[in-house]
């Protein structure tokens, strides 16, 4: 597949680049220009992302997968340490990407009224962060993955440390420092692997590709220590409990545009990195450390959720929101099951859908009476009704309402935890949050839209504008579509999902006795769930 | 090519080089006070022109003994002499406005700079002790005059004497440590003695020669700021007018590591696990020290010096790991230093203004936005120096710690990906001066004055460390054919 004879991918990758660019040529003063410039490549970015899934099924593009990766690209790059330039989508990666094109346009979209100074540069970062976000959903060579996942950290650090609220030094450079830390740590894994499998097949034949990686089957021992070193550069991202003090600052700090991207980008590339990367590369650390993620996993649920009930400042409370929301994201990736992995993915969507969308609705009102506290407002529905719905809306999508979104991610992480007789308490104790969620959220809502209208200058506010319910538009459509329709987007997920169950099938199988003795797994009704699962998809 | 043209052909850069200064300082006394641009405009054309002669022979294939056994012939002094004449081209353009703007002597600065190269040239293509030894001496002397620049100011003179002092110092341990390898061996070229050393295993164990060989490391360590020999690197950086600065932070550590890798490799194969262990305990020392003092620092040209520090350790790791990869990460290491750490001299050169005045991180506040022709170069000049991806300095640390990774030194490793944490905190601190804090009276930046030369070479620095990010491919083939010749 090729656009004007680029291929398709370095076409929806580098694409931004072009209108950054374009912006960099624009002189400062013609404000206007740099937006609509930075309006049109984010749209025609999503557009041209469209033919991604449009031809998804076409035959020239299912023959020309190679290892389940379609549209792939592959040329030398460094070839002195055998680094390749390797692009290629699966079903898991073909969402985030559109999740990305969709939600970095809508981002341009919603900073237009709420950045004043130094527009040029803001919509330059803004342009530069979603080439690199994209990279990171594309790579499959764990250098060219390295290379974009820490790229896209500066363009981010200036957005929150420019562009940000009174704190923002700090939270930029905690960010920076904060993920820095983590994804070193991998880099070291990666090396440790590139040499791991140099030692195996000779220096000529050294590659980071993942594939190759995949084939090896390192030992235990080994992946152990690569598997912690991944794990705490993804964790961070994520962010997993006690990762997680970052990302408040970072979020109440940053732009609404930047919230938006942050929440709803950022975080994905950590679930997606242990998707892609540690669940495929490091199979028996990953059964062996089962129980221990899945604790963190039902703590950050529980804790976030707690900590997001007791707070004063609405973005801090979808700020932890997300600490308990993607706490079960993981969960389900974790339980290592079809129904659970899928979930998981189709939850990170979610997130991104519905936090997104919290985090612009926030912005809306902060850009009209600049305080995010719950306090000061109160009654908001009287004078905005068109705002009450849409924010009534994503909280319900939020929450897990049936119908919308957030219950089918709920719902299948739950589903696939509890198929797992040895994960069954972890199930029955993230269930709680999904509770939670509903009270902190409702209570949220409750306080800002109802009640009486008594503050002179909430009387003032106005409702939404054409550009600010179009913002919208596009993620509640999303919301009912993958609320109504899961199976959608759930049958791009069946294929890539089960390539990692196969390996933890055969695992688990392998592991039969030492299964059943220490983690107590029910493996045969475990496999009887699967396969129903399976075929209950087709 | 017979054996008498091979010996001019092989030395020929430096001929060109010395020819030129000689001119320089024969013509500079009759120029008026106007143009006296012109000596720098000769220095320029001498390191071009010496610059294609190094291009034009080339010795890809062979290492040849030239010059009575003096000097080597082969593809490593070709590169490295390469790598010096451009530091020497960065360092004349960024000179060229700066000499005039501080009311300096454009004649004397050429011809000691380009002296100052051929010391450093000789350091890396030579093949006898006593070459290497007038090589670093000649370096040495014109960086000391270099330091102390400024005539009237107190702070170029206090650098210039403790670099004297200091280097003088160092420059005997190292005298001493030769003459204990002659008296042991009998003679001083490098085959020579590694003869001597690999057939009379008697004298491997004696501790006598171990202290040679210290004395010779100690004095390298010391060009090279290796702590625990480098206390003078940011009292000399701050004092010394800030080109120099620039230069003394590249020049002389590229020039010192050119020579210390070919005698660790060429004299000292057989003592690898001694040294090995020594640079270690140098290397986390380096590392450590260089980029703790460096997050205290307010000066920007002495925070740059600590920095400067702690790369030298970083590049110790490609010794330590001893194997091809680890020596051609170093060679393309110092590639990328030049152009990352010259770029960011560069561009400090032009902030401070006339007096150099404006040189703390304070200054920087709010010139952001206001100048991003140079301050979008200086911060992707200090994200390489950070190590962050897609420029030239993550490239070589990758190979750097790679190299020592594959050779199991996995505690060093660690502790020099912790350092280079530390040190991300102190680069984007004066990224955080520049674009996000605002100056302590609203509107009052610094006013900027550059000269299109001057920009025009921090925009070739940010191309290069750009360019190496993504493409280091080429570069690192050539350093790895350049490498062989060591005979690791």
């Amino acid at each position: 597949m090729e656009i004007l004879g680029v291929p398709i991918l370095n076409a929806v990758t580098y694409f931004p680049l072009i209108g950054f660019l374009v912006i960099l040529l624009i002189p400062k003063s013609k404000e206007t220009l740099i937006k609509i410039v930075a309006n049109v490549t984010g749209f025609i970015g999503f557009l041209i992302s469209l033919p991604l899934i449009i031809n998804w099924y076409k035959p020239e593009v299912v023959n020309g997968m190679k290892n389940g990766m379609r549209y792939v690209i592959d040329v030398p790059w460094i070839r002195t340490i055998g680094a390749r330039y390797q692009f290629g989508i699966d079903g898991i990666s073909l969402l985030l990407v559109l999740l990305t094109t969709l939600l970095g346009f809508i981002a341009i979209l919603s900073s237009w009224s709420a950045i004043k100074d130094r527009v040029k540069e803001y919509y330059a970062y803004m342009l530069l962060l979603q080439t690199g976000m994209l990279g990171v959903f594309m790579a499959t060579d764990l250098f060219l993955f390295y290379v974009f996942w820490e790229v896209m950290l500066v363009p981010m650090y200036f957005l929150i440390g420019v562009w940000g609220g009174p704190r923002k030094l700090y939270a930029a450079i905690k960010f920076f420092l904060y993920t820095l830390a983590g994804s070193v740590l991998m880099l070291l894994a990666i090396i440790a692997l590139y040499f791991k499998y140099i030692s195996i097949y000779g220096w000529e034949h050294r590659t980071f590709s993942l594939f190759k990686f995949m084939q090896v089957g390192f030992d235990p021992q080994f992946q152990w220590w690569a598997f912690l070193a991944f794990f705490i550069g993804f964790a961070i991202k994520v962010p997993m409990f006690p990762f997680h003090t970052w990302l408040p600052d970072a979020h109440v700090e940053a732009p609404t545009a930047g919230s938006v991207i942050l929440a709803g980008v950022l975080l994905k590339m950590g679930t997606y990195g242990f998707v892609r990367f540690s669940l495929p590369l490091f199979p028996d650390a990953m059964i062996k450390f089962t129980p221990l993620l899945m604790t963190l996993c039902v703590i950050g649920i529980i804790y976030g959720a707690l900590v997001a009930m007791m707070q004063a400042d609405m973005k801090k409370l979808v700020a932890y929101s997300s600490v308990s929301h993607l706490g079960m994201t993981m969960l389900g990736v974790f339980a290592l099951t079809q129904v659970g992995i899928q979930g998981g993915v189709i939850q990170m969507i979610n997130h991104g859908i519905s936090t997104g969308a919290l985090f612009l609705i926030v912005g809306i009102v902060y850009e009209r009476r600049h305080t995010r506290l719950i306090k000061e407002y109160g009654g908001l529905s009287h004078n905005m009704p068109l705002y009450a719905t849409i924010f009534l809306i994503m909280t319900l999508s939020s929450i897990g309402l049936p119908g919308l979104n957030g219950f089918i991610g709920e719902f299948m992480i739950l589903q696939g935890t509890f198929a797992r007789h040895d994960l069954r308490v972890y199930a029955i104790l993230a269930a709680s949050g999904v509770i939670l969620g509903a009270a902190y959220m409702l209570w949220l809502y409750q306080r800002v839209m109802f009640g009486k209208l008594e503050k002179e200058e909430n009387k003032k506010m106005k409702d939404l504008n054409l550009r600010e319910v179009f913002t919208f538009v596009p993620l509640i459509i999303l919301a009912v579509w993958i609320g109504i329709y899961p199976s959608f987007w759930l049958k791009y997920l069946k294929a890539p999902v089960k390539k990692i169950t196969d390996i933890y099938q055969k695992k688990m199988v392998e592991k039969k006795v030492e299964l059943n003795s220490k983690l107590k797994v029910d493996y045969k009704g475990m496999k009887r769930i699967i396969n129903n699962n399976n075929m209950s998809e087709e | 090519m017979s054996t008498k043209s091979l010996i001019y052909v092989s030395f020929l850069p430096e001929i060109i080089l010395g020819a030129f200064a000689l001119l320089i300082m024969c013509v500079d006394p009759f120029l008026k006070k106007r143009e006296k641009v012109f000596s720098t405009i000769i220095s320029i054309f001498a390191i071009v022109v010496a610059f294609i002669s190094n291009l034009l022979f080339l010795s890809r294939d062979a290492s040849l003994i030239t010059f009575n056994g003096m000097i080597y012939f082969d593809f490593y002094s070709n590169l490295l002499r390469g790598l010096f004449l451009l530091i020497g081209f960065l360092v004349s353009l960024f000179a060229f406005k700066y000499i005039e703007r501080e009311d300096l002597f454009p004649g004397e600065f050429s011809s000691l700079l380009l002296f100052a190269l051929i010391g450093m040239d000789l350091m890396a293509i030579s093949a006898n002790l006593i070459m290497t030894f007038i090589g670093l001496e000649i370096l040495s002397m014109s960086t000391y005059i270099l330091a102390g620049f400024k005539r009237k100011n107190l702070k170029s003179n206090e650098s210039a004497l403790k670099y004297f002092i200091l280097g003088g110092v160092s420059s005997a341990i190292l005298l001493y440590g030769i003459s204990f390898l002659y008296g042991f061996t009998g003679t001083l070229s490098y085959r020579g003695i590694a003869n001597v050393l690999s057939k009379g295993s008697g004298f491997i164990g004696s501790p006598l020669l171990f202290l040679g060989m210290g004395m010779i490391l100690v004095g390298f360590g010391f060009k090279i700021a290796l702590a625990p020999f480098h206390v003078w690197t940011p009292d000399v950086y701050e004092g010394a007018p800030t080109v120099v600065s620039g230069f003394m932070s590249v020049g002389p550590k590229a020039a010192g590591y050119a020579a210390l890798l070919r005698i660790v490799f060429q004299i000292f194969p057989f003592t690898l696990p001694l040294w090995r262990e020594l640079f270690v305990y140098s290397a986390i020392l380096t590392m450590l020290i260089g980029n703790l003092g460096a997050i205290i620092q307010k000066n920007v040209k002495r925070l740059l010096g600590y920095s400067s520090i702690a790369h030298a350790g970083y590049m110790l790791l490609g010794i330590i790991a001893a194997d091809v990869m680890g020596m051609s990460g170093i060679i393309f290491y110092l590639f990328a230093y030049l152009f990352m750490n010259l770029g960011a001299f560069g561009v400090i050169s032009i902030f401070e203004g006339k007096g150099e005045k404006f040189v703390t991180i304070d200054d920087y506040r709010g010139i952001g936005f206001k100048y991003p022709q140079l301050t979008f170069p200086l911060s992707i000049f200090l994200l390489s120096l950070a190590g962050i991806p897609l420029t030239a300095g993550f490239v070589g640390k990758f190979v750097l710690f790679g190299a020592a990774l594959m050779e199991n030194h996995m505690g060093l490793v660690l502790i020099a990906i912790l350092a280079s944490l530390i040190s991300v905190y102190y680069y984007l601190k004066v990224i955080v001066y520049m674009f996000m804090k605002s100056p302590i009276i609203e509107g009052e930046e610094i006013e900027v004055r550059y000269s299109g030369v001057a920009l025009f070479s921090v925009l070739v620095c940010a191309f290069f460390v750009l360019y190496l990010g993504l493409f280091p491919s080429y570069l690192l083939n050539l350093s790895k054919e350049a490498v062989v010749f060591l005979g690791i």
